[in-house]
């Protein structure tokens, strides 16, 4: 099988959108997803800007939930490394690129580093108007009026937005955008990272980017705080860290435990390595 | 014999031209493809879906017969290369609308080294700012700062250097004159 | 439960692969060919939402998915994914079709007559085992059948509304156009949709929101001829011939914009023999391009977000099963949130 499965023409295709993306941060550049042998929904947008972006010197990481052994993870990574024959890592800060669901690890990215989301929903004005054009105008038009209504909604009758995950943020100040589905306590890791951030949606047939050092900022109301989600006087119950984003495990004999959601860091600390 | 392997190379190359746009202003290196880096990143860029223009004085044809892409016209094109750094490309280059800023042109230009005046650089991509040397008078940026004023409308340009050197600017970085007065 | 594992999903996913195939008994070692010509009407369909012709690959893939269909079809988009493109074929016209079975609802009796073919339409359905007796008619002759579409005198007497025709062919596998989608676009997603979601939502226009009445003008079942020119001869070549299924149905009239009243139509067709899918498309057409209300609005199946987006099988069942895999970050986020908001009520009640 050729290197990275995807053909030449598919890659180039891939490439193009990025670019794009890379140079209007937060536009979702519309590309022709190729069908994987991997399902739809299960991390095809990902895995095919991953797989036109790697070449040889690459090493890397996947990752699902936070963790390098969660089934989808070892599948996707199984799948690369078999087309790829690339080196692998657990360890964020070895790696080149990271290929994630619903997580940005913990130790912060470096220059040089590329962060692939996976993304199920790039349309951030999805829930307020489903119409694809007329969501195409909105963003031709910066006219994000619908979101503002729903979180002024969700603020009178709730005291805060509703929204737990995929929380929206506005990029350079010009597009609001689908962080994917990251909780919270990760939106704050979008703005000015070092890394560049590739956001794919293969079923959407959408790519979409965040350059490094690049303003992102969480869509809210200026008197209002931005709440992240907050583990307080919780340890990890393995390696005892504090302050990260954590598992809630229900145990067979009732009580309840707290462990690193990014189980690479946690193995990291409980070697004494940070 | 060593056998050329392009979409290794394009691979390489690729990896190049998105760290240089990703972060405008780093200078990052282009392997040659056909004794010619200019050709490389043509053929990194160019396949069937894509189209391009190109007046100039490197052989295409090969690359051509590789990736298929489309010639057309300087304000049709999707890639426009150019041996000199010619300011009237940027006047003619598309630079999208509203709805499809994607729509856009991206410039290739090749030049001898990037050593013409200094610049101050901004924008996503940038740690604060940078100052750099850019191959570019003051007339050439700015009319680019002129077309790219409209964000998201706009386009990107890349610079090529003799030695494989590649620096880009983004649509969205801000270039401001140091050795001449604003 | 102990802490989740952080590895072990390696030999977990192995052992859950080997479980299915001792599930689906796959060491019973079934042909193929058994499965192309028992169950051909489950391979058609799999080639025609798979996007692929090959009755081979498709029974392979339908013993790989022990008969999920849906499943079956995602092997062969996949497999079709990693395929060259070779060329494109010339375009085939169905009134050239070899015919099997060709009927028209809207004549008694059509030009060519109506060929009812193979079909178990009138079987009454019942479980039971029972002998059938072919009973040979006299006038029967065994040659090929090619017959025009039963329509063609209404549009020869320019009865029949036409669309303008794209000026350019779509190819949905290159590039997925935006909204408003081009005709050749919209036709291309629905000729490798998921029968069943067709189906669904033609039928929501039969049964009560919309009204275009349609009646089935041609339906028909046979194999064409794919000819292709020939890369160094530049000659047309016949590179073989598919199984197709066409139907064209007549629909409601419509006042034209040169004041002129014209009859609406609309076309299914796709791989392999699959009525109900040719059928549903051929409604899904009709709604899409012509006013499928006489008076008020609202449908569902006359929304091209609609159909465009959501009858990809491919798609839709990626999507749906994406939701077994684990999403307790997620969770954990929207449980903190709903935490604040139950607090927020609690403050509120207080005051």
């Amino acid at each position: 099988m050729r290197y990275g499965f995807l053909d030449e023409d598919a890659k180039k295709e891939i490439r193009r959108a990025t670019l794009k993306a890379i140079a209007i941060p937060g536009y979702q550049v519309s590309f022709a997803s190729r069908e994987l042998p991997i399902a739809r929904g299960w991390g095809t947008g990902g895995l095919q800007v991953t797989l036109s972006i790697i070449n040889e010197d690459d090493c890397l990481k996947v990752i699902d939930q936070g963790c390098d052994g969660s089934v989808n993870a070892v599948n996707i990574r199984n799948f690369i490394v078999s087309v790829t024959d690339n080196a692998t890592t657990l360890d964020t800060q070895e790696a080149t690129i990271i290929q994630s669901r619903h997580r940005i690890p913990e130790e912060p990215l470096k220059e040089g580093q590329t962060l692939v989301l996976q993304v199920p929903y790039p349309e951030v004005l999805t829930n307020v108007e489903a119409d694809s054009f007329k969501q195409k105008v909105m963003h031709a038009n910066s006219d994000y009026a619908k979101l503002w209504v729903l979180l002024y909604e969700d603020t009178a009758q709730f005291g805060d937005s509703r929204i737990g995950h995929r929380y929206p943020v506005m990029v350079h100040d010009r597009y609001a955008m689908d962080p994917s589905p990251i909780p919270k306590y990760d939106t704050r890791k979008l703005h000015n990272n070092k890394a560049l951030i590739l956001l794919g949606a293969g079923r959407e047939k959408k790519i979409y980017a965040i350059p490094p050092y690049t303003k992102v900022e969480p869509l809210k109301f200026e008197d209002r705080a931005f709440k992240v989600e907050s583990f307080e006087n919780k340890k990890c119950a393995r390696c005892g860290a504090s302050g990260v984003f954590m598992d809630e495990v229900h145990t067979d004999d009732g009580t309840v435990k707290y462990y690193c959601n990014d189980t690479a860091y946690c193995d990291k600390k409980l070697e004494g390595k940070l | 014999m060593e056998t050329l392997d392009i979409e290794k190379l394009n691979r390489q190359n690729f990896k190049s031209l998105s760290d240089a746009l990703s972060m405008p202003g780093k200078i990052t290196h282009i392997q040659e493809l056909f004794s010619s880096h200019f050709l490389a990143v043509a053929n990194v860029l160019l396949y069937s879906e894509v189209s391009f223009y190109y007046s100039g004085d490197e052989d295409m044809t090969l690359v051509e017969a590789i990736t298929h892409p489309k010639a057309t016209t300087l304000k049709e094109a999707d890639y426009i290369f150019s041996d000199t750094i010619d300011v009237v490309l940027i006047g003619e280059a598309k630079k999208g609308d509203y709805l499809s800023p994607d729509f856009s042109a991206t410039l290739i230009f090749k030049c001898e080294d990037f050593n013409a005046d200094r610049y101050r650089l901004s924008g996503p991509g940038i740690d604060g700012t940078k100052e750099i040397s850019l191959p570019c008078k003051a007339e050439f940026i700015e009319r680019l700062m002129e077309k790219n004023r409209d964000y998201p409308l706009g386009i990107e340009v890349f610079f090529i250097n003799r030695c494989g050197e590649v620096l880009a600017l983004s649509r969205t970085t801000k270039v401001e004159g140091l050795s001449w007065d604003m | 439960m102990g802490y989740v594992a952080i590895k072990g999903g390696e030999e977990a996913i192995k052992n859950s692969l080997a479980f299915y195939e001792e599930a689906i008994q796959t060491h019973q070692n079934i042909e193929a060919s058994f499965v192309e010509n028992a169950l051909r009407y489950g391979v058609d369909r799999v080639m025609s939402e798979g996007s692929l012709y090959s009755k081979k690959l498709a029974s392979l893939a339908i013993l790989k998915s022990g008969g999920d269909l849906l499943n079956a079809s995602f092997f062969l988009r996949a497999h079709r994914s990693s395929c060259a493109r070779a060329g494109i074929a010339k375009t085939i016209y169905t009134d050239d079709m070899r015919v099997a079975r060709r009927i028209s609802s809207a004549f008694k009796d059509i030009k060519g007559g109506q060929i009812l073919g193979p079909s178990n339409d009138y079987e009454v359905k019942l479980i039971l085992k029972k002998t059938l007796n072919k009973t040979v008619w006299n006038e029967y002759k065994d040659e090929d059948i090619f017959v025009e579409s039963a329509l063609k005198p209404l549009r020869d007497a320019n009865m029949v509304k036409t669309l303008p025709k794209d000026k350019t062919i779509s190819d949905i596998t290159r590039v997925f156009p935006s909204a408003p989608y081009p005709r050749s676009a919209v036709m291309q997603v629905m000729a490798r949709g998921e029968s069943g979601s067709m189906l669904g939502f033609a039928y929501t226009s039969m049964r009560g929101y919309g009204d275009i009445h349609p009646t089935i003008g041609d339906l028909r079942l046979g194999s064409c001829e794919v000819k292709f020119t020939h890369p160094l001869t530049k000659n047309e070549v016949k590179i073989g011939e598919i199984d197709m299924t066409a139907c064209e149905v007549a629909a409601t009239f419509e006042k034209q914009n040169d004041g002129s009243t014209k009859l609406t139509t609309g076309f299914g067709c796709c791989f392999g023999f699959n009525e109900t899918k040719a059928i549903s498309m051929s409604i899904l057409d009709t709604t899409l391009y012509n006013k499928s209300h006489t008076i008020g609005q609202g449908g569902i199946a006359d929304n091209f977000e609609m159909i465009v987006h959501h009858i990809d099988g491919i798609e839709s069942q990626g999507f749906t099963n994406h939701y077994k895999l684990p999403h307790y970050v997620t969770f954990q986020a929207d449980l903190q949130v709903y935490e604040n908001a139950k607090n927020y009520a609690k403050d509120g009640e207080k005051k």
